[in-house]
């Protein structure tokens, strides 16, 4: 077989492939549309470059179940508890210094509703050690805090990272979800996750202190889930990743039974 | 048979060869003098924040009509500083060998990087410098990104604003009297009336005037979008488009009003279906690349 023959082959396979999923995800989102309207989402980036691509999944169309607003900062957080709040927030904002107090205040007020977030990469660094209860209570995690043994002095980011990723258990998040490649991406290898979390994807990188790509976060009435990948523009555009996502969503929302 | 000179086989040869030639000359364009890197792609600074849109803004970057652009959206609280000419960097230590990772954090980077990854934001490689910044976010800006902002505005750099951004810094009258040419007014203020925001509107677009932005423009309708009406414009704006529509100021693009910064104000640009209309990629794209001193 001639390379440019098996490139058309490996072309014919992965565009076989895409075409397949393509035609899941509409039914996908039509399942859960006949479940209520759609679900309100609020994405809030902010503080760090990410890639176009990660804006552009959510006009995908196996979101097309979900009303996306974006809405960075400052002052994102307004809308809640108000006639246009949303259900669901979706974080990938790098605000280590923490969010100012207003903020704060909305976020337990959406918390305690019982609504859902969904934070994904750079926003498990966000707020970190300078909002203790955010990061042990709500998220479970932090990317960097000095009086937790051994992330001082061990590397935290390893770039750019081709891994496996692994669903763990039965939460309705991983359910249909086989174990997949993810390319190319930053990871935070030396992370804290809570013991009181519920890990939901493993990495089978080795660099990994804990292996925790994602999990369930410890809040007691909210739906608080963690995804640590989405940096490169190659896993925002990644199918795999965006069906992860697109669980998390539903599930924060309350439109994926437990 | 002896073969003709000029066939088919000759010409792609002859092509192939000058293509090679070219190639050549660009991968090494200073032999023998100091070598210079040229970027070839128009790099572009992204930036919204403090206003609610739909994700539709950054998938219409993702056109192929933006092919050539390196498109990096970096939200509120966002710096300005890569638009500005990086500092040289300070020699390498002796001994220090690790690369330094995110200077919030501290930390290492273990490294390996996709061959044809642009830039990479966490990794410490030099940044390439952005040319044009595309501005949609509405606040007031802190000082410190003030100052980069005009610094970079008197660098000559480029400056497209979108929609929202109308309404950045009402308490910084240099920004919209010197350099934007227009301003949403948020509410009155130094003898300025509050300007109204109408929703749901149809615009009938036509050009105005025969500037390289509008080349290939023809009339068009957009939908669903945002009006306003009574904003602060100066004397001294070059119009681009126009509307007839009665709940919007009839000047709804301009090219602004600073003498060394390229300014292109868009007043459209909230809906999905704007982002998604053909015509207003095109506008969009062509004040890009006009901003960049491409056009």
């Amino acid at each position: 077989m001639s390379n440019w023959s098996r490139r058309n082959f490996l072309g014919a396979a992965l565009a076989a492939a895409a075409a397949s999923r393509l035609e899941a995800a509409p039914a996908r989102a039509a399942q859960a549309s006949a479940r209520g309207p759609r679900l309100k989402v609020q994405f809030t980036p902010g503080g760090h470059t990410s890639p176009l691509q990660m804006y552009a999944m959510f006009t995908d169309p196996s979101f097309a179940d979900v009303d996306t607003t974006v809405l960075p900062h400052p002052r994102a957080f307004d809308g809640i508890g108000g006639p246009n709040a949303p259900d669901v927030i979706v974080t990938n904002d790098w605000i280590t210094g923490g969010w100012p107090e207003s903020d704060r205040a909305k976020m337990v007020k959406h918390l305690d509703a019982g609504k859902g977030v969904v934070v994904l990469h750079h926003a498990v660094g966000t707020n970190n050690d300078q909002w203790p209860w955010w990061s042990e209570e709500a998220i479970g995690c932090f990317l960097y805090n000095p009086n937790v043994p051994g992330m001082k002095t061990q590397g935290r980011l390893k770039q750019f990272v081709r891994q496996t990723v692994t669903p763990v258990g039965n939460h309705p998040i991983v359910r249909g979800i086989e174990p997949f490649n993810l390319p190319w991406d930053e990871t935070f290898p030396n992370m804290w996750i809570s013991p009181k979390s519920t890990v939901l994807f493993v990495s089978d990188d080795p660099s990994f202190n804990n292996p925790a790509l994602g999990w369930v976060g410890p809040h007691q009435k909210a739906r608080v889930v963690c995804f640590q990948p989405g940096h490169t523009r190659n896993v925002c555009q990644d199918p795999n990743y965006r069906q992860v996502v697109h669980n998390m969503v539903l599930w924060a929302g309350g439109r994926l039974a437990s | 048979m002896k073969r003709a000179t000029g066939t088919s086989a000759s010409r792609r040869r002859f092509l192939t060869a000058t293509a090679a030639a070219g190639a050549a000359a660009l991968l090494h364009p200073a032999r023998g003098a100091a070598q210079k890197i040229t970027k070839t792609q128009v790099w572009i600074q992204l930036t919204t924040g403090g206003k609610p849109y739909p994700p539709t803004l950054q998938e219409m970057f993702l056109d192929p009509m933006f092919f050539g652009m390196e498109i990096w959206p970096i939200d509120q609280p966002a710096s300005f500083a890569a638009l500005l000419p990086a500092p040289p960097a300070p020699p390498p230590a002796a001994g220090v060998a690790p690369t330094q990772g995110r200077g919030a954090l501290g930390g290492g980077t273990e490294r390996d990087e996709p061959p044809d990854y642009p830039w990479e934001p966490s990794g410490g490689r030099p940044h390439p410098g952005y040319d044009v910044l595309v501005l949609n976010d509405q606040m007031d800006w802190p000082e410190p990104t003030r100052k980069l902002a005009q610094q970079a505005v008197e660098a000559g750099k480029g400056f497209v604003l979108l929609h929202h951004s109308l309404g950045d810094n009402q308490d910084w009258p240099w920004w919209y009297q010197e350099v934007t040419g227009g301003l949403l007014v948020l509410s009155d203020r130094g003898g300025m009336k509050r300007s109204t925001v109408g929703t749901a509107a149809n615009l009938e677009v036509r050009p105005a005037g025969k500037h390289p932005i509008l080349r290939h423009t023809k009339p068009f309708t957009l939908t669903n979008e945002e009006t306003f009406k009574d904003m602060w414009h100066s004397p001294k704006i070059t119009p681009l488009l126009q509307t007839s529509n009665g709940g919007s100021d009839s000047t709804i693009a301009w090219v602004g009003v600073h003498p060394t910064a390229k300014v292109v104000c868009i007043q459209p640009g909230t809906s999905r279906e704007t982002h998604r209309n053909l015509s207003y990629r095109m506008l969009v794209r062509n004040s890009i690349l006009w901003a960049a001193g491409r056009l």
